[in-house]
């Protein structure tokens, strides 16, 4: 299908997905498959761009919701970033600002994790 | 009493320079909360009092807090219902006293957090809020001066929070719409995905999404009704751990439940579910039909179903429902579909192997005939020429039924007709076909044999029955015998005892019934096997028939016997008959 894809970007210890085009539940198999890519290889450091998605039904949030838990049991995280008001309307509608950080830019996401890193470390 | 007037004048002039201020201020906004908290703080700033409140109309007669200054929030109530009736500013203390109960009530909670004066904030002669204020921090008392500035005040701030209520109004219904489009889409879009494919899974996966992704649910299950009992067919309920025998009384679930304090789980089975973690439960209808359930577990981030996410979640249910019972239907017709095809290849098969005309034999009459079972026994005839006045006749039964029992028939005719031009002595002839099948299948496939060669020379006959039902041999004019000399079946072992052949003379008008266990064993509809007794009688009633006329009797009378009752096996039969007059 190439109304949707995910792009995968390795920056440090972040892995960037890249979504582009329209998530449904059509699409929204590719994006688990993206998912359960950077799981499988233990990268739990997860940050979800939507700069290029135009348009995102529920069924996307399901992806989100469905790798949440076993993300932030490994210490990792999903932050969300370059909505469009579109896109970031059905996540307030469907009450998710409240389950996930959501950045204006990709920069502060990934700032944060590496930030979080050094501390550890 | 001059500086008096003065003073007034003066402070006329700076109270309406602060009142235009304000309504400036206030118009200018349509943030209720700032609207609230400048009316509050411009009360008491000018009057010196430390603590206020606002209520705004939340419904006819219902008021809520929206704006506190100087008090704690959990010190009160925050909602009252307050009846239309005031003008003016009041006194707390008056309002104790005053006739109708729920401004007594209100009263009484004022004067508990040390409020002395409400205001109402009129609009067009209706309320749209109560300011109330606490004392003067200097304990002075109220003046008129200031009751009038106060009124002026709740005048100004009327109009504003009454725009900003009405927008906020707005801003609400506008989120309410824009849930409701984004609901449908989403029904749209489940309803669409899961009508497009026939995949159980797929449908199960597409309904996870909208239930992680628009209610926001985690744990949950999906049970559905397979004509005998619930099974689970999807389940994200880690701890689940119930019998599923415990759950079939839920099919007769046709209301939601949601579990809380106000309805408690009732009995056995809610028990269970609810210490599964289940806070809800709904029945899976397709066509208002009850076809299985919908086990939900908490929310992500709390919070109840509101009534709109509740009928999305019922339709969600019913187009799944109706979209897995939409693919079980479908999976039914494909088998149905493939089983006729199978069988209908089967049937070409058997009627390809069958001969098409049977080789006119001088001096004698053959007539064959083959009827297919709906489920193809594996039935199976021969003739064929060897030699000018020589003739191999066949019969024979394949276990099983369909295509396997149809390749095995032609496996047998492939080595019948390798084997039968070598010329071999009978016996040894049938054990070389016997070797031929024993190597070419399993051990639980067998086939009953019936073959022989008619010599149209010396009128003979010579035969091995391989364990087939045994043939009827008329001749003489009046006695008849089974044919039964042979051995042990085809193709269960690969050196059976040595089979024997018999030869035997055929006189004018001699004839040989051959049949497969379709025809003794044919059904009526009471269940009642057509029979061997039924099959001789009828047969001796045939000895001045033609093979063509005994065939057509014999079936007459099966086909009478069965009056249309489906029949399980194949119906063959073989007549042979040396004509009276040769």
């Amino acid at each position: 299908m190439s109304e949707f894809s995910v792009g995968i970007r390795q920056r440090d210890t972040v892995s960037v997905l890249d979504l582009r085009g329209y998530l449904d539940a059509h699409t929204a198999p590719e994006l688990e498959k993206a998912f359960q890519k950077e799981l499988d290889e233990q990268r739990y450091n997860i940050v979800v761009n939507f700069s290029d998605l135009s348009y995102i039904s529920s069924a996307g949030l399901g992806v989100l919701m469905q790798f949440i838990e076993d993300v932030r049991r490994n210490d990792g995280d999903i932050k969300l970033t370059n909505m469009s008001h579109r896109v970031y309307n059905v996540f307030d509608l469907l009450g998710f600002p409240m389950l996930y950080e959501i950045f204006p830019e990709e920069e502060e996401a990934v700032k944060k994790f590496l930030n979080k890193t050094e501390k550890l470390s | 009493m001059n500086t008096e007037n003065t003073d007034n004048a003066l402070d006329i002039i700076s109270d309406s320079a602060a009142l235009l201020e304000l309504s400036t201020i206030l118009n200018a906004s349509t943030d209720l909360e700032f609207i609230l908290g400048n009316v509050l703080l411009s009360c008491m700033g000018k009057l010196l009092v430390t603590r206020g409140i606002v209520l705004v109309q939340t419904g006819a007669s219902h008021y809520r807090i929206r704006s506190i200054k100087g008090l704690r929030s959990d010190d009160f109530d925050l909602e009252y219902d307050l009846p239309e009736g005031w003008e003016h500013v009041q006194r707390v203390s008056d309002l104790r006293t005053a006739a109708h109960p729920a401004i007594r009530e209100f009263a009484d909670c004022a004067a508990g957090c040390e409020l002395e004066l409400v205001i109402p904030m009129r609009l067009n002669e209706r309320m749209v809020g109560v300011v109330g204020l606490g004392k003067k921090i200097t304990g002075q008392k109220f003046t008129s001066a200031d009751m009038t500035f106060l009124e002026s005040v709740a005048a100004v701030a009327a109009t504003a929070v009454k725009g900003a209520l009405t927008i906020e109004e707005l801003r609400i219904l506008n989120r309410r719409l824009d849930t409701k489009v984004q609901e449908m889409n989403t029904l749209f879009e489940t309803s669409r995905e899961m009508n497009t494919t026939f995949e159980p899974d797929t449908i199960l996966r597409i309904l996870s999404y909208a239930l992680m992704g628009q209610l926001r649910v985690m744990r949950f299950a999906v049970f559905t009704w397979d004509g005998e009992r619930l099974r689970p067919v999807l389940m994200k309920l880690p701890d689940f751990d119930i019998d599923t025998d415990a759950l079939q009384e839920l099919m007769e679930l046709r209301e939601t439940i949601l579990f809380s304090e106000r309805r408690p789980p009732e009995n056995a089975v809610e028990n269970a579910l609810h210490a599964a973690g289940i806070h809800t439960v709904l029945p899976m209808l397709s066509q208002h039909q009850p076809r299985g359930i919908l086990c939900l577990g908490e929310r992500v981030g709390g919070g109840r179903f509101d009534t709109l996410e509740l009928e999305y979640l019922h339709a969600l249910a019913n187009i799944a429902s109706s979209a897995l019972e939409n693919a079980r239907l479908v999976k039914e017709t494909i088998e149905k579909q493939r089983i006729e095809k199978e069988l209908s290849v089967a049937k070409s098969i058997q009627k390809g192997l069958l001969p098409s005309c049977i080789p006119a034999v001088p001096g004698y009459e053959i007539a064959a005939v083959n009827e297919s079972s709906q489920q193809i026994g594996g039935d199976y005839y021969d003739v064929m020429r060897l030699s000018e006045h020589e003739y191999v006749l066949a019969i024979g039964d394949v276990s099983g039924k369909g295509i396997p029992a149809s390749l095995l028939m032609a496996n047998v005719q492939a080595a019948l007709r390798t084997i039968s031009p070598l010329r071999l002595p009978l016996p040894e002839a049938t054990e070389r076909i016997n070797a031929l099948i024993y190597s070419n299948t399993s051990a639980d496939k067998f086939i009953t044999f019936f073959w022989g060669i008619l010599d149209t020379r010396a009128h003979s006959f010579e035969y091995v029955n391989a364990g087939h039902n045994h043939p009827y041999l008329l001749h003489d004019g009046t006695r008849t015998r089974m044919l039964d000399a042979g051995g042990l079946i085809l193709g269960i072992m690969e050196h059976p005892p040595p089979y024997v052949s018999e030869r035997i003379a055929l006189g004018p008008g001699d004839m040989i019934v051959t049949y497969t266990d379709g025809v003794n064993e044919a059904m009526s509809h009471d269940m009642e096997e057509f029979s061997d007794e039924r099959l001789a009688d009828l047969v001796e009633q045939c000895r001045t028939l033609t093979a063509e006329e005994t065939l057509q009797r014999i079936r007459a009378e099966i086909v009478s016997f069965t009056a249309g009752t489906a029949q399980s096996d194949d119906i063959t039969m073989l007549v042979l008959r040396r004509s009276p007059q040769s």
